[in-house]
């Protein structure tokens, strides 16, 4: 089978291609950076099947970041048939800066010039005859976002990839250092390097691997550098190679790219002016949040109810949305939940008339144990997926990528970096992901750092605890702003605790921050639909798997007494998991809500979170005993059901994200320090929210003493610095 | 109960308890993937891939 | 004039005359395509001062205070 590569810069649409060539459905977004590893599938549609590969976004082949590794190790080692190099033609000069160096691998290459729509419509002219003749190698023009020309693409790789190509290097060019690279070359030939022209220039510019690789040829070639002047340069050949490299596409681009003589202000940098504006950007990334979770989790929609006193009574109109007479419009989100829960309801009545004759306990597995806890978690569905809906078209359009830039200067003062902010994002969805993508942070102590803080991101998992919350805390009015403030908490706790591991390990150390912004571009339908129905499905293998079978054991465990086979006890307090439950409801006290009446049947529900933290819901609805959820809740004070949630939110995650930690840490030491860390962590901050909360003086003290603790913590770490 | 309820009510406990222990061992050797989303699959596959 | 691209006001452009940070960042400023003779505009400062977002060969790049404090620019008439 044939091997065919794509390679390009970040953010210039290679996975878009990889999915329209393969028809995958691999994650796309709009940020620099987004694949990490390269992937493969397999294009059909020629005489020969064609196994494709897609290689991370980079803007070199130097060694130096991972992604850059990946590519390079893979065109120089497994031998690709031939190189699809997708070039942005919106960006088309710093493209071509990395189509220069995989010109000088002798691997057959095709240039795919990508979102040419874009530059057509700003009036811009490209010559594919002058591009084609300045780099020699044919040209396609595609649109990868809409399939367009992807198969005349795959025709001319297809002819290209039966062909070697000669390899060359525009350095040659150079009045500087043509001359040089030239006898390098010379050198290399002479001594039987393959792909000559490739190590040539890696040797001249002194790139450490290739240096061990030709000791005898560093020799000669040292005398070779001395000859020339590098004064401008400060003697760095790596910087004189790239010079020369942008100096031939400069010279070019006068006959390749023809430029409109009306220059206008494009829609990006109108829209720029506005979400990053200087005063303005930070508290418009906040108000957009809050809209997206008002919209999705309000009962009050737009608040016309406390506004404008606008109440729902027509009977019609309430069956409509689901509501009593007398009740405030629901948002969206409410009203898509509440039908789906309609729909739940009676589904799983259907299925209890159907078990009638079987016996007591089959039925109370089934009913109450199984289907009470799936519909515990299922019912959040439509809330889920809406919340992502949002976000996948916030990342989908950029405008994720400009929180970055705006925060960065914050996210440093924590000792973090604004390229953390991706990794984080991503555990808002599920921190699994999230932790893994910390490998594209460059410095080691950030790293650990990003990987502690991360569990601390409410993840999508966590969400139905809150929805459960927020259904009830407060008469059920103002869900919207529960869900908000424990995301909002959760980051302050990460930047608080960022700072506080900022002093312990990571001692003023910033990894250096130089990013491209994307242009903005109206979210794609299919992208976004295919984000959701990765969610969708994420969710539901879950619920099927692990959720139900834990469930079914809870039911089991809270239900039947040590003597299980004298058949079903009739008060829970006895059963095998209340008598644990019990002995362990103790150790939870200091918190609060471990105090009240479900107390232990709360403790035993978070533990079960380890699990999956979906089960923690689930685990709620069975231990209920058939009064619901709910009304566990209502037993609870404001203060107390803050605390669980906090508790539940900061402690240790999920045991697929402990493992995913474990593989990043890579030391036992470190997990066990980690597990510690968020157990310390969620253990204090809960039941310093409980008692500051329940009693006012309590939480006057503890302002104080941490107002103190930390203009201490300050001072030292000033006097340190001096 | 009879000892034939008590017979089949361990049966579906113990697959239970299997299947619990099954998706562990599965997100386990995964790397904590799920497995089933392409997120997760593309970060999965990324895992030994170690700048150099 | 020469100034770093640090000192710049918004909406000033020039263009770079030399590079000076350590090798690894002005490597990565080079592949960016920040060489020499090229002409970069400041476009936009975050909030609170930093980082910066400029202009060049076509493209939006953002980088902080401490990485364009190393650039050398000539500025434009």
């Amino acid at each position: 089978m044939l091997k065919f590569c794509l390679a390009g810069n970040p953010n210039s649409g290679k996975t878009t291609l990889f999915n329209a060539l393969t028809g995958s459905t691999a994650h796309v977004g709009n940020w620099p950076g987004v694949t990490v590893d390269k992937r493969e599938g397999v294009y059909k549609k020629l005489e020969e099947k064609v196994s494709i590969v897609d290689l991370p976004g980079i803007y070199s082949l130097s060694p130096y970041t991972l992604e850059e590794v990946v590519s390079r190790n893979f065109i120089m080692d497994e031998n690709p048939d031939l190189i699809i190099n997708i070039v942005d033609a919106t960006k088309l000069e710093r493209n071509l800066y990395l189509t220069t160096q995989l010109l000088e691998t002798n691997v057959p290459m095709v240039i795919a010039l990508n979102m040419m729509d874009t530059v057509e419509r700003a009036g811009d002219k490209i010559d594919v005859k002058a591009l084609e003749k300045a780099f020699g190698v044919p040209v396609v023009e595609i649109s990868a976002l809409r399939g367009k020309n992807i198969n005349e693409l795959m025709k001319v790789a297809y002819e290209v990839s039966k062909q070697p190509r000669k390899s060359f290097s525009v350095v040659e060019h150079s009045p500087l250092i043509g001359k040089a690279y030239a006898e390098v070359e010379k050198l290399c030939c002479e001594h039987d390097v393959d792909c000559a022209c490739f190590h040539a220039v890696k040797v001249l510019e002194g790139d450490m691997l290739e240096v061990k690789d030709h000791p005898h040829i560093e020799e000669h070639v040292k005398e070779i550098r001395e000859q020339i002047d590098s004064s401008a340069f400060d003697g760095d050949f790596e910087a004189m190679v790239a010079d020369a490299r942008y100096q031939y596409i400069t010279s070019k681009m006068p006959s390749i790219l023809i430029k409109n003589a009306k220059q206008k202000a494009t829609a990006t940098q109108k829209a720029d002016k506005f979400f990053m504006h200087k005063v303005w950007g930070i508290p418009m990334f906040l108000v957009i949040m809050f809209a997206i979770f008002h919209v999705t989790f309000a009962e009050d929609f737009l608040y016309l109810q406390g506004i404008f006193g606008l109440e729902i009574n027509s009977d019609f109109w309430c069956t409509f949305f689901q509501i009593e007479a007398g009740s405030a419009i629901p948002s969206p989100g409410v009203w898509l939940q509440s039908w789906f829960g309609y729909l739940m309801g009676c589904l799983i009545e259907a299925i209890a008339g159907l078990m009638e004759s079987c016996p007591a306990w089959l039925t109370g597995l089934v009913c109450d144990g199984l289907l009470s806890g799936i519909d515990a978690i299922l019912s959040f569905l439509p809330h889920i997926l809406m919340l992502f809906l949002f976000l996948s078209i916030l990342e989908d359009t950029g405008y994720m990528a400009r929180v970055a830039f705006i925060m960065d200067r914050a996210f440093r003062k924590f000792g973090l970096s604004g390229k953390a902010f991706y990794p984080l994002l991503m555990c808002f969805g599920c921190g699994v992901p999230g932790v893994m993508a910390t490998k594209t942070l460059e410095s080691e102590k950030e790293r650990k750092m990003t990987i502690l803080i991360s569990p601390f991101f409410s993840c999508g998992a966590k969400l139905p605890i809150w929805l459960a919350f927020a259904g009830v805390l407060f008469g059920g009015q103002h869900g919207d702003l529960v869900v908000y403030s424990i995301y909002l908490i959760g980051i302050i706790v990460a930047i608080i605790s960022a700072i506080v591991l900022k002093l312990v390990i990571n001692k003023a150390e910033t990894a250096p921050f130089i990013m491209e912004l994307p242009d903005y571009h109206l979210p794609q339908f299919k992208s976004t639909m295919l984000h959701l129905w990765d969610k969708l499905k994420h969710y539901l293998v879950k619920a099927g798997t692990i959720i139900a079978s834990a469930i079914v054991v809870i039911w089991f465990l809270s239900n039947f007494g040590f003597a299980f086979w004298n058949g079903m006890v009739d008060d829970i307090n006895v059963s095998m998991l209340g008598q644990i439950g019990q002995a362990l409801q103790y150790l939870f006290y200091p918190m609060g809500w471990a105090m009240g009446d479900y107390g232990w049947q709360l403790v035993v529900s978070s533990l079960t979170g380890l699990l999956a933290k979906e089960e923690v819901v689930a685990t709620m609805e069975v231990l209920a005993g058939g009064l619901g959820l709910e009304f566990m809740i209502a037993t609870m004070t404001a203060p107390a059901a803050f605390s669980f949630m906090l508790f539940n939110l900061l402690c240790v995650p999920c045991m697929a994200m402990v493992g995913a930690v474990a593989g990043e840490l890579n030391s036992k030491k470190e997990l066990f320090k980690a597990i510690g860390f968020w157990m310390l962590v969620a253990y204090v901050v809960s039941a310093a929210t409980y008692w500051c909360f329940t009693y006012w003086y309590v939480g006057v003290i503890v302002a104080v003493a941490l107002v103190a603790a930390f203009v201490a913590l300050v001072i030292r770490y000033k006097k340190r610095k001096v | 109960m009879s000892a034939i309820e008590v017979v089949i009510l361990s049966a579906i406990v113990l697959s239970a308890v299997a299947g619990v222990v099954l998706s562990l061992k599965r997100e386990k050797k995964n790397g904590g993937c799920c497995g089933s989303c392409s997120q997760c699959k593309s970060a999965c596959k990324s895992k030994d891939n170690q700048p150099k | 004039m020469q100034k770093s691209l640090k000192d710049f006001a918004v909406g000033q452009s020039g263009k770079v005359v030399k590079v000076v940070s350590e090798s690894k960042i002005r490597r990565r400023l080079y592949d960016m395509g920040v060489t020499h003779g090229v002409e970069i505009k400041l476009t936009k400062v975050a909030p609170m001062g930093d980082p910066l977002n400029v202009e060049l060969r076509g493209y939006q790049l953002s980088l902080r205070k401490a990485e364009a404090e190393n650039v050398v620019m000539e500025v434009a008439e």
